[in-house]
C-alpha cells in the first residue's frame, strides 16, 4: 500500500497526487505483478481499477510517462488478464476480466484462496478490506511504500480496532523518489 | 541557523505510546544506544512538551548512578555516558504550567512559543532535538519550526494508543536524506521539511 509518512492512504479531500509514480516505481510494480497470482480488492478501489486499466492496455497516453509506457503498458496487461477478487456484498455484475465477487463468509473464502497452489496473492486495499483481514489475521506480509510527505488528514491506513501486533522487518528499499518500501511479516 | 529536529520512535501505525501508555514495542539494544549516544552528541539542546519532559526527567537524573539500566549491564558505558549529556544539555520545555524544575539546566518557555524558538535557532550552535509528543510537535508544525523529521519505526502494530500526528496539520512535502535501519528491526527515516530548505 501506498501511505503517507504520516500514515494515510488518500488526503482529506481522497487526494492521491502525493503517490510518487516514475520508472523506477513503474518497475517495482511491474514487477510485483509479475509475482502474484491474483489481486484482491475492496469495492471502491475495484472500481477505481475496472475504470482505469482496461482501457489503459494500449493507451500510452495514460502513462506516467507517455514518452516511455512500455512498463505501464505491461502492468496493465497483468492486471487485465490476472484473477480478481472483489470483497462486497453489492456488486453484482463486474463488466472486467477475470472477475470473482466475494460476498460473504470472507475468512472461509480468503483461506481457500491462500490454500490453493500457486504464486502469492496481493491486497490492494482500501482500509476496511486491510482491516478486516488484519484483524482475521489473514495478511502474512505487510508492504508499505511510505512516500516523503505529512498528508495531515485524510483515510488512516490502519484502524485503532486491531489491537498490537508484533513485526519483524524482512525488506527495506528506497527509491529515489523518496518513497521507502517497508516489508514487515507478522509474529 | 541551526536546525531543530524531531527525533521520535514509532510505531508502524504510528503511535508513540500505546492505549495504556505502553512503550514495550520500543527495542533498546547496544546498537540503539550507541545510535542515542551519536545523536546527543550532535546537538546542543532538547525541546520536550511537558509530559515527555516530565516522563524523562523522572529518569535521567538518576540514570549515571544505574548501569542496571543499560541494554547490556555489563558493558553500561554508553548509557552512562548518554544520562550524563542527557543531564548536562540545556533543556527547553514548553508549558503553561509547570512552575519550576529540579532538574539541571532546565528552561521553561511559557509564553511567546514561537518567537522563544525562533530565537533559540538563531543562536549559534549545534542543532535542537525536539523530543515531543502530537500537541508540541502540531503547534511546530503549524509554524514551521521543524527543519528535518527523524521518525525511528518500530516493527509493531501498537493498535491504538497515542498518536504522534494528529491530523491537523496542513500538507506538507518532505525529501527523503536518509535511513537506517536497526538489527532490532527498527528503521530510522530522516527527512527535511522542503519548506525550509
Amino acid at each position: 500500500m501506498m501511505v503517507s509518512l504520516d500514515g494515510y492512504i488518500e488526503g482529506p479531500n481522497k487526494e492521491l497526487d502525493w503517490h510518487f509514480v516514475d520508472e523506477e516505481f513503474e518497475i517495482y510494480s511491474k514487477e510485483m505483478l509479475h509475482s502474484v497470482d491474483g489481486i484482491l480488492l475492496g469495492r471502491n478501489v475495484y472500481e477505481l481499477f475496472a475504470q482505469f486499466w482496461p482501457n489503459a492496455i494500449d493507451s500510452p497516453a495514460t502513462a506516467p510517462d507517455p514518452a516511455k509506457p512500455e512498463h505501464h503498458l505491461e502492468a496493465a496487461a497483468l492486471l487485465n488478464s490476472l484473477p480478481k477478487y472483489v470483497v462486497s456484498t453489492t456488486l453484482e455484475k463486474p463488466d472486467w476480466n477475470n472477475t470473482y465477487i466475494i460476498g460473504n463468509n470472507i475468512a472461509v473464502n480468503i483461506t481457500k484462496l491462500k490454500q490453493q497452489p500457486g504464486k502469492d496473492i496481493a491486497l490492494f486495499g482500501g482500509a476496511r478490506l486491510i482491516n478486516s483481514l488484519i484483524r482475521l489475521d489473514l495478511i502474512d506480509e505487510y508492504r508499505m511504500i511510505v512516500n516523503p510527505v505529512l498528508l495531515g488528514g485524510g483515510i488512516p491506513l490502519f484502524s485503532n480496532e486491531n489491537g498490537k501486533i508484533d513485526m519483524k522487518l524482512t525488506g527495506i528499499r528506497k527509491f529515489k523518489s523518496g518513497a521507502v518500501v517497508l516489508k514487515y511479516v507478522p509474529l | 541557523m541551526r536546525k531543530i529536529f524531531l527525533h521520535i520512535i514509532v510505531s508502524l501505525d504510528g503511535y508513540i505510546e500505546g492505549p495504556n501508555g505502553e512503550l514495550d514495542w520500543q527495542f533498546i539494544d547496544e546498537e540503539w544506544e550507541e545510535y542515542i549516544h551519536s545523536m546527543l552528541g550532535s546537538i546542543d539542546g532538547m525541546l520536550f512538551g511537558r509530559k515527555a519532559y516530565n516522563s524523562v526527567s523522572g529518569y535521567w537524573p538518576g540514570a549515571p548512578d544505574n548501569p542496571a539500566a543499560a541494554a547490556d549491564p555489563s558493558k553500561p558505558q554508553r548509557h552512562i555516558e548518554a544520562a550524563h549529556m542527557m543531564n548536562a544539555l540545556p533543556k527547553y520545555v514548553v508549558s503553561t504550567t509547570l512552575k519550576s524544575t529540579d532538574w539541571n539546566n532546565s528552561h521553561i518557555i511559557r509564553d511567546n512559543i514561537v518567537e522563544e524558538i525562533k530565537k533559540l535557532k538563531m543562536q549559534p550552535g549545534k542543532d535542537l532535538a525536539v523530543f515531543a509528543g502530537a500537541g508540541l510537535t502540531a503547534s511546530l508544525m503549524e509554524h514551521d519550526l521543524i527543519d528535518e523529521y527523524r521518525l525511528v519505526i518500530n516493527p509493531a502494530l501498537s493498535g491504538d494508543g497515542k498518536p504522534l500526528f494528529n491530523g491537523s496539520n496542513s500538507q506538507k512535502n518532505l525529501e527523503l536524506l536518509d535511513m537506517k535501519q536497526f538489527a532490532s528491526g527498527a528503521v530510522m527515516l530522516r527527512y527535511a521539511n522542503t519548506v525550509n530548505k
